[in-house]
């Protein structure tokens, strides 16, 4: 396992370096720029979970993937490992860009606010989200399956919002939004914030197990 | 003897192309030559060998271990030198040497250098800058460094020049020298194999049409050279291609003793070499 993760931190350390770096002094402006911690943290979560998977399409680029599977590892150790990485690069850089915005003159919002537990968390389940739903595709499919994943997710949210806009099918996307909001408020103040965020927590572990289950069984299937 | 590999009714369904119950097994310290022509189905069985393409169906024991079930185990004895190297392009020789070398636990770094001197291969060169012929020697260098029990060459002399191809195939007929590594080497450069393997099998259209030493196949296979008149039709049938010309014709057998008693003095029963037998096989007219 630890050999895979050394490969690919080997393999891809002038990317990651080079990118990293452009990350981090872009997110820095960025920081400086945004008005609302919220906006901030989606963006950085965003950012900071691309570069991982980019690594991985590079696979596909050099058609490396043949070596990776021909060496003495089952694909269930690949897929792994690779989840180990992504989680690890993917915080290991919000942290440093937190930091960076935070050290960072002409912030238009408190330190504090970057850093509290409902940020975090929110944080974290974004990334969750994020790094779930791409991970197994661009396993299996390479670059193909992030653009494909990112074109449905864009035409999805256009024909989400011309639905909206022209009241098809009665949907009102901001009805939907504070009903859903209104229902976490009521579980939060039912269940109170440690069980609350601690159930949160299990939802995203319970979320990040299935994708990768998810991976495995799409990454088996893979011939080279 | 025991065996290197044992392959039984092995199956995979591409749709316009089948594996169809490939059956042969490779003793251990031999070398054993894949033939057939391009899409017969080598670099499938290969590929399937280090499951790097699923099967529908058979079996694979590899040193008696299954290649499913004992998949680390199989692939630590196992070094691959694929047809196009498939490594990081941009990256030095010895960076690429430090990402594969910690997976295998009998890693010999003398072994390694000393191969990359003999192939004149600068550990600091960067892979896209070597030529194919430097690029598969590379591939070899890092399958023989960690004392593998068996190496499997995909197609490794395609594209080669005859120096680089001698070169690659007296490299690994020293590499059996112990008789205890095997070699299961993919061509349809039959000449290579001519040279150094002791068992050939010949795939076509996904079947193996046949699997034996390579001593037996020269001795047992024959080409038969003679006129027109003697292509009876009970003639025709005892061929395994036949290909015809103006004055007279050319016959393919898999039973040479049976063809000089059959034709006698009137017709030439050279002993066919594995590219006869792969021409007549695919192009020839076929009779069973």
């Amino acid at each position: 396992m630890l050999s895979l993760i050394r490969k690919d931190l080997i393999l891809s350390k002038r990317f990651l370096l080079i990118f990293g770096l452009l990350y981090l002094g872009y997110m820095g402006y960025l920081g400086s720029r945004v008005g609302h911690p919220r906006e901030i943290i989606v963006i950085t979560t965003l950012m900071c979970g691309l570069l991982p998977l980019i690594q991985y399409t590079r696979e596909d680029k050099f058609k490396a993937g043949v070596l990776n599977c021909s060496l003495p590892v089952t694909r269930r150790e690949i897929v792994l490992s690779r989840y180990i990485l992504s989680w690890v690069l993917t915080l290991v850089l919000y942290v440093l860009v937190m930091g960076v915005i935070a050290l960072l003159p002409g912030r238009k919002f408190a330190t504090s606010a970057m850093f509290s537990l409902n940020t975090v968390l929110f944080a974290l389940a974004f990334m969750t989200l994020y790094l779930g739903l791409l991970l197994p595709l661009i396993l299996r499919f390479g670059l193909a399956g992030m653009f494909a994943f990112l074109i449905v997710l864009q035409v999805f949210g256009v024909a989400t919002l011309l639905l909206d806009r022209y009241k098809v099918a009665h949907l009102r996307l901001s009805s939907l939004a504070v009903v859903v909001k209104k229902g976490l408020l009521d579980l939060h103040a039912s269940l109170g914030t440690p069980v609350y965020d601690s159930l949160l927590v299990v939802l995203m572990v319970l979320l990040t197990l299935a994708s990768f289950w998810f991976a495995m069984f799409l990454y088996k299937r893979k011939d080279f | 003897m025991n065996n290197a590999i044992e392959i039984t009714n092995l199956k995979k369904d591409y749709g316009d192309f089948s594996l169809d119950g490939v059956s042969f097994s490779m003793p251990q310290g031999t070398i054993m030559g894949l033939i057939g022509p391009n899409g017969a189905g080598k670099t499938t069985i290969i590929k399937i060998l280090l499951n790097l393409v699923r099967r529908d169906g058979g079996e694979i024991r590899v040193f008696g271990l299954d290649n499913l079930k004992d998949e680390t185990a199989v692939k630590s004895r196992i070094g691959f030198v694929h047809d196009t190297p498939c490594f990081y392009e941009r990256l030095a020789l010895k960076t690429i040497k430090a990402t594969v070398a910690p997976f295998y636990r009998d890693w010999d770094e003398d072994t390694f250098r000393r191969l990359l001197r003999e192939f004149d291969l600068p550990p600091n060169k960067i892979l896209a800058r070597l030529s194919r012929g430097m690029k598969m020697k590379f591939s070899l260098a890092l399958a023989l460094s960690h004392r593998a029990d068996l190496i499997l060459l995909d197609e490794p002399t395609s594209g080669l020049d005859p120096v680089f191809r001698r070169e690659l195939l007296g490299r690994l007929s020293a590499v059996i020298q112990d008789e205890k590594r095997s070699v299961l080497f993919s061509t349809h450069i039959t000449s290579d194999l001519e040279r150094t393997a002791d068992f050939i099998t010949f795939l076509h259209e996904g079947r193996v049409v046949f699997s034996a030493a390579k001593d037996e196949i020269l001795e047992r296979w024959a080409v038969v050279k003679g006129g027109l008149e003697l292509l009876t039709e009970d003639n025709r049938r005892f061929f395994r291609g036949v290909r015809e010309r103006a004055f007279g014709f050319e016959g393919l057998t898999a039973d040479a003793a049976e063809a000089r008693r059959r034709f006698g003095p009137a017709a030439v029963v050279d002993k066919a070499s594995l590219e006869d037998i792969m021409y007549y096989i695919t192009r020839g007219d076929h009779h069973a």
